[in-house]
């Protein structure tokens, strides 16, 4: 009787029951939706009004059809930015995963002592990207900071500054990031190698295979979702970049170092081109919409990961 | 040839293993047989070089190994929870340990394959041999590890539980399949299971292993025969042997059990005066045991019955005597209620008799079988069933 008693009292009751079991789950899922609503779709198709319409600073004037896509596809200005980026992304990203890997397997084998040198290992991370991008500048400075006195004067590394020519202001940033990033990933790939089973790792000692034998046939390969991860996170941040061009270069010597967010950024603060910066931001988005989802594609389908 | 001896791990107070002492030639296949816990696959572990003893030794041919790494013993293992390379296909999984760097020789491509599809074909997995390990079932795992040990040419295999978890069919099948492999192959083979059957029908020699410490080291027949003590009379055997407490007597020769009226015969002893007199631990394999009608001759006991579970040629039947459970083996088949009073006579032929002290497990110093081989083997006036 009395665990009758407690179904019924439990069971759905009248109109409003009915309303709730129907609509429980969208009321839920609302305010994540009206939240994505609000700061992404809204936004984005703000963008392309914009883009499509003449503007005047901040005015919006008369409708202008593709005619903004048209002037930025002829500016080579903005080919150079994706160029940049590109260069940026693609050398960047591959060194910090694989440097990051080494680095954790070292640690993971007791090297260094990794368990007090992991704290330390933050510190790039938790700094704020404008107080690193600063210290940096500080240190290769003319040619009197302490880096560029020491280093690469010293050694005669690059006549002129680091900043004072393309390739070497571009590997500046690239550099910059790298030591940025790393220690992040290191503590992620150690954390992930501490997470993977011991079982398959006894077999292969048994089954007598060799340390880089277990490396290249165990241990990347049961990481790969790991570093599938990593590259998708690292990949969509570094093709943002912004913090460390903003204040290390300017996007200069010339546009040698902008990137795709500086040229939005100096689009919009400089030149007041809203309606082309966001024809561009369009642009960027549904380039950078196909990338993620090749690689989403690749990692999911061909490697099934994530 | 491998050597194990007097192999001891302890895990702070914990004793795994105690002076294990055993050896395996080549071709041999010898059976490490005990119940869960009793230290198996620890042994097992310490002869891969996976954990290092505490004290003894291991050599293989005569090279003491105890210190190599295990990556360069050259031994193959098939684990009890399979241990399948999460990210590798069949193929894959079967070939890594031909292309790791420590194989024994270079394998051509062409050999990789033949042998993969040789062993595949045995263990029936030749049409899995693109499957991912995730899309196998449990059984299906099992003979792929047992497949990535079987392809190798190892100084020692060893099996842990390697058939545990298949079907029955193809369990019988594969059973039979391994003994005449192993048995031509040139390395000994160490098969842990804690089942005594297979113990006994696949092994040249089972070392009985309880409680960290090796009770019998012998052929299969005299592990069955004369057990040497409790704890390996409860191991061998389908049903094993039952073990229940008795006083021995002298004249007539006999014991005495709970619940029977009378003393228990007891057929031509052997060694009789070196058991120290009164409690007895008494052993009566199932087909020793038999129901008799009342008025046949001989003595019986009244038991009543507790279940009947019918195999086919036999039914196995439990009864209850006074405070123990007994199961014996009848052929064809019975279906007597659960309670119905039943007189049980048994052969007097067929009886171990174990100290008490044997009782426990481990402490084997005084013990004796009453009742050899020829007492079998000569008809005697009460036929024991026999087992098929």
């Amino acid at each position: 009787m009395a665990t009758q008693g407690i179904a019924a009292a439990l069971a759905p009751r009248g109109r409003w029951a009915e309303f709730l079991q129907r609509y429980l789950p969208y009321l839920l899922i609302a305010p994540a939706l009206i939240l994505l609503i609000l700061v992404g779709v809204i936004p984005f198709a703000y963008a392309i009004y914009l883009s499509l319409h003449n503007t005047f600073f901040t005015d919006v004037e008369s409708f202008a059809g593709i005619a903004n896509y048209k002037d930025l596809v002829s500016d080579p200005r903005f080919w150079g930015a994706l160029r940049v980026t590109t260069i940026v992304t693609v050398v960047a990203i591959p060194i910090q995963l694989v440097m990051a890997l080494g680095l954790a397997l070292l640690f993971y084998r007791g090297v260094f002592g990794g368990r007090v040198l992991s704290p330390l290992l933050l510190f790039p991370s938790v700094l704020a990207p404008i107080v690193m991008a600063i210290m940096w500048k500080i240190m290769l400075a003319g040619n009197w900071g302490i880096l560029s006195y020491w280093v690469v004067e010293r050694f005669s590394l690059v006549t002129g500054g680091v900043f004072g020519s393309p390739s070497p202001a571009i590997g500046t940033v690239i550099a910059i990031d790298i030591f940025q990033w790393v220690p992040f990933l290191t503590l992620a790939f150690y954390a992930g190698l501490q997470a993977l089973p011991l079982a398959p790792f006894r077999a292969a000692a048994v089954d007598g295979a060799s340390r880089w034998q277990v490396l290249r046939l165990l241990t990347i390969p049961m990481l790969y979702p790991l570093i599938a991860v990593l590259f998708l996170l690292r990949f969509i941040d570094t093709f943002k970049i912004f913090d460390s061009v903003f204040i290390l270069t300017r996007g200069g010597p010339g546009d040698s170092t902008t990137t795709i967010s500086y040229y939005l950024f100096r689009s919009v603060f400089e030149f007041w081109e809203i309606g082309r910066a966001a024809a561009a931001a369009v642009i960027v988005f549904v380039l950078f919409f196909v990338m993620t989802s090749i690689v989403y594609r690749v990692f999911h389908k061909r490697l099934r990961l994530i | 040839m491998l050597e194990v001896e007097d192999l001891t791990m302890r895990y702070g107070e914990l004793v795994a293993l105690e002076s294990v002492t055993l050896d395996a030639r080549p071709g041999e296949i010898v059976a490490v047989l005990g119940p869960s816990g009793a230290g198996k696959s620890t042994l097992l572990r310490l002869i891969t070089g996976l954990t290092r003893p505490s004290s003894g030794s291991i050599s293989l041919s005569g090279r003491p190994i105890q210190k190599e790494a295990s990556w360069r013993r050259n031994i193959a293992l098939v684990h009890e929870s399979y241990v399948l390379y999460p990210h590798m296909s069949v193929t894959e999984n079967m070939a890594f340990p031909l292309k790791s760097r420590e194989a024994p020789r270079e394998y051509s491509d062409q050999e990789i394959t033949e042998r993969i599809s040789e062993v595949a074909k045995v263990l029936e997995i030749d049409l899995l041999l693109e499957r991912q390990p995730h899309e196998l079932s449990g059984g299906q795992r099992q003979r792929v590890a047992l497949g990535r040990a079987l392809v190798r040419e190892p100084a020692v295999l060893l099996l842990d539980e390697p058939i545990s978890h298949l079907d029955a069919k193809l369990r019988n099948w594969l059973r039979g399949e391994l003994r005449r492999r192993l048995s031509a192959a040139p390395w000994p083979t160490l098969w842990a299971t804690p089942d005594g059957f297979e113990a006994l029908a696949v092994a040249d020699r089972v070392a009985v292993l309880r409680a960290g410490q090796i009770l019998q080291f012998d052929e299969p027949q005299e592990i069955f025969d004369r057990p040497v003590g409790v704890g390996v009379a409860e191991v061998s055997g389908t049903p094993p042997m039952n073990v229940l407490p008795g006083e021995l007597i002298a004249d007539p020769l006999g014991v005495k059990v709970a619940g029977a009226p009378e003393p228990l015969p007891l057929v031509r002893p052997t060694q009789i005066d070196s058991l120290p007199a009164g409690e007895v631990s008494i052993g009566v394999r199932p087909f020793a045991l038999r129901i008799v009608r009342p008025g046949d001759a001989g003595s019986s006991t009244p038991a009543s019955v507790l279940a009947c579970e019918y195999s086919g040629r036999h039914t196995v039947i439990s009864v209850r005597l006074e405070h123990e459970t007994l199961r014996l083996l009848e052929a064809g088949q019975h279906n007597i209620p659960v309670n119905e009073p039943v007189l049980i006579a048994w052969d007097g032929a067929e009886v171990s008799i174990f100290s008490r002290e044997a009782s426990c497990a481990g402490a084997l110093e005084f013990q004796t079988t009453v009742g050899s081989n020829e007492h079998r083997a000569a008809p005697s006036s009460e036929q024991p069933v026999q087992t098929g």
